[in-house]
């Protein structure tokens, strides 16, 4: 088996009085693609911003290597972890390669120049994810799909072991999600990156992830592989909504539906 | 916008401030006497020499900080806040600065102490702004603003107050203050408070980076390596310092904190390393221009008077912040 990656202890998060994470451990293998899915407010990207540092745990640790998170140094931990959020406004309009640049951040001194490694690690970065071609654009002027693929490319500049994507795929239409996720699987595939991500989509889900994360109310459910996590009975209850599964005969990837 | 290489930086500051130095320069012959601009130093007359250490060049001198306070610690605040529209004139900044330095004359201290009795002041009344207007980790625009004017009002009201109280030679520089007026000061002062300035303007312009990643909201800053509230503090701290040490010698020059920055990131793109210092500049370039406007429209005129500067500021800035309001609105 992988070694563990991230390791998720007893993690409570409460936002003012309630208990939006309780109690959840699990580890994050090396190398895999792991699938957090759950209902609205099941509390997902809280968890997953729990493990990219930017949330602290009420109690509890996340682990990396051994050193809790929260005692990292902020530049240290993002060298190891990179995180992908849903949607990202900027008052100011900066162009492509610039916001790529800006994964370069944990390595720059203190006047903030990047020099010609950083250069090359942004172009590279953005090459990987066809994004070089737009490097003059300003981020406004892009499509969603590439807009994802820019931050996506400055989350690869970062040059973390770990990323963490929260709800890559949301507001994409199915070509531009197919797009999104064959990019985090070949990155994974090719270098090893390990992939946490948020999704709506159990099927998409199932397809791309190793293994799924299954939330409700801030307790995990159920981790495992697709075809024993997505059950009829499991997803059924995690949803409190009535819903069939079918296997495909060739891949034996379970795809579920609602009933009605 | 090409991404900022040192080169990009080191040649777009050298032109600005070498343009600085020519129009203020230029600014400092023009005036009620022209001073004359084809003749050799050595052959100025000993009264034309005087006028200018004496009155032109403390004068555009006090233009040039003050211009470049309020430019780059607009765009400063805008980059932080978020708010095209913010600044520190709007935001009650300046007038919190203002409070701090007539308090400061009202207790007699010795000048080297109102600046930092003035950046206190300030320092207080953005904290106050920005804690309204911060609602779970995210600033609301109008809330922001709206919270500035309040804040102006309340503000005013306790000058006003001061106003009252004082003698009627205090009461005259207390209105000078309010309106924004340049006046021939010392050299010790300028240089004093051009000290501060300089000092400001380096915090912010290291603080560059961090701003830049802010623009992206704090989740995202911290993402990439950096502690917002660490470089919030620090950037409101700096920003504050050179408002509360302009405000003392020029009082309320409202509107040049708000379009200087525009006007930088029109010239420089949106990168604050290089936008913050270009903003310096601008706004001491044209803060220059506009005194300029102030001391000598109206002298040759029948009426025989100078404007204070904050009114020419303000006929060109307000109908600037009217235009980027409608703007805004459209998009």
């Amino acid at each position: 088996m992988n070694p563990s990656c991230l390791s998720v202890q007893n993690l409570r998060f409460r936002y003012v009085r309630d208990d939006v994470l309780n109690d959840l451990a699990f580890d994050v293998r090396s190398g895999e693609i792991l699938a957090l899915l759950g209902p609205n407010a099941s509390g997902k990207t809280t968890l997953l911003k729990n493990m990219a540092g930017l949330l602290h745990p009420s109690s509890g640790r996340v682990l990396m290597n051994g050193i809790d998170l929260t005692d990292r140094p902020h530049r240290e931990r993002a060298r190891a972890i990179a995180f992908v959020p849903q949607s990202e406004d900027t008052f100011l309009d900066f162009s492509a390669e610039q916001t790529v640049l800006m994964g370069r951040a944990p390595y720059v001194g203190t006047w903030g120049f990047e020099s010609a490694e950083d250069r090359a690690k942004t172009r590279e970065a953005m090459e990987r994810t066809d994004t070089w071609i737009l490097r003059e654009r300003g981020l406004s002027e892009l499509s969603g799909g590439e807009r994802q693929r820019v931050i996506l490319a400055r989350a690869l500049a970062q040059e973390a072991k770990l990323l963490l994507l929260d709800e890559p795929t949301s507001h994409l239409d199915v070509r531009y999600q197919k797009e999104i996720l064959d990019l985090c699987a070949s990155l994974n595939a090719e270098r090893g990156l390990t992939v946490v991500m948020t999704l709506h989509d159990l099927n998409l889900a199932a397809l791309y992830a190793h293994r799924l994360l299954l939330l409700k109310e801030g307790k995990v459910v159920r981790l495992g592989f697709p075809a024993e996590t997505l059950t009829e009975e499991t997803i059924s209850e995690v949803f409190s909504v009535p819903m069939k599964v079918v296997k495909d005969e060739k891949s034996g990837l379970p795809s579920s539906f609602p009933i009605r | 916008m090409k991404s900022l290489t040192i080169k990009k930086w080191l040649a777009t500051n050298v032109l600005l401030v070498v343009l600085a130095v020519l129009v203020a320069f230029a600014a400092s012959l023009v005036g009620e006497k022209s001073l004359p601009f084809f003749t050799r130093w050595s052959a100025w007359s000993p009264e034309d020499k005087d006028i200018f250490w004496a009155s032109r060049l403390p004068r555009v001198l006090l233009a040039a900080v003050t211009g470049m306070a309020l430019g780059s610690s607009g765009t400063a605040f805008q980059g932080l806040l978020q708010n095209a529209l913010a600044d520190p004139y709007i935001l009650g900044v300046s007038s919190g600065a203002a409070l701090g330095s007539i308090l400061g004359y009202a207790l007699g201290l010795p000048f080297a102490g109102i600046p930092f009795f003035a950046f206190a002041a300030s320092l207080a009344a953005m904290l106050l702004v920005y804690r309204t207007a911060m609602r779970g980790g995210q600033i609301a625009p109008h809330t922001l603003l709206l919270t500035g004017v309040i804040l102006n009002a309340f503000l005013f009201a306790f000058i006003l107050i001061l106003n009252g109280l004082a003698s009627f030679e205090q009461a005259q520089k207390i209105i000078f203050l309010l309106i924004g007026n340049l006046e021939t000061e010392t050299y010790g002062r300028i240089g004093l408070v051009a000290g501060i300035v300089a000092a400001g303007l380096i915090v912010l312009t290291a603080e560059g980076h961090a701003l830049n990643l802010l623009t992206s909201g704090p989740e995202t800053a911290r993402s990439l390596g950096i502690d917002p509230n660490r470089h919030r503090k620090r950037v409101f701290f700096a920003a504050s310092l050179m408002v509360g040490a302009v405000v003392p010698l020029a009082g309320l020059v409202g509107f040049i904190g708000l379009f200087v920055p525009h006007i930088a990131r029109w010239v420089t793109g949106p990168d604050h390393r290089l936008s913050i210092p270009a903003a310096a500049w601008i706004g001491a370039t044209l803060l220059i221009v506009c005194d300029t406007l102030a001391r000598t429209l109206l002298v040759s005129s029948a009426f025989q008077t100078e404007l204070p500067v904050g009114a020419v500021t303000a006929l060109v800035g307000a109908p600037f912040f009217l235009l980027l309001m409608k703007k805004r609105g459209r998009s």
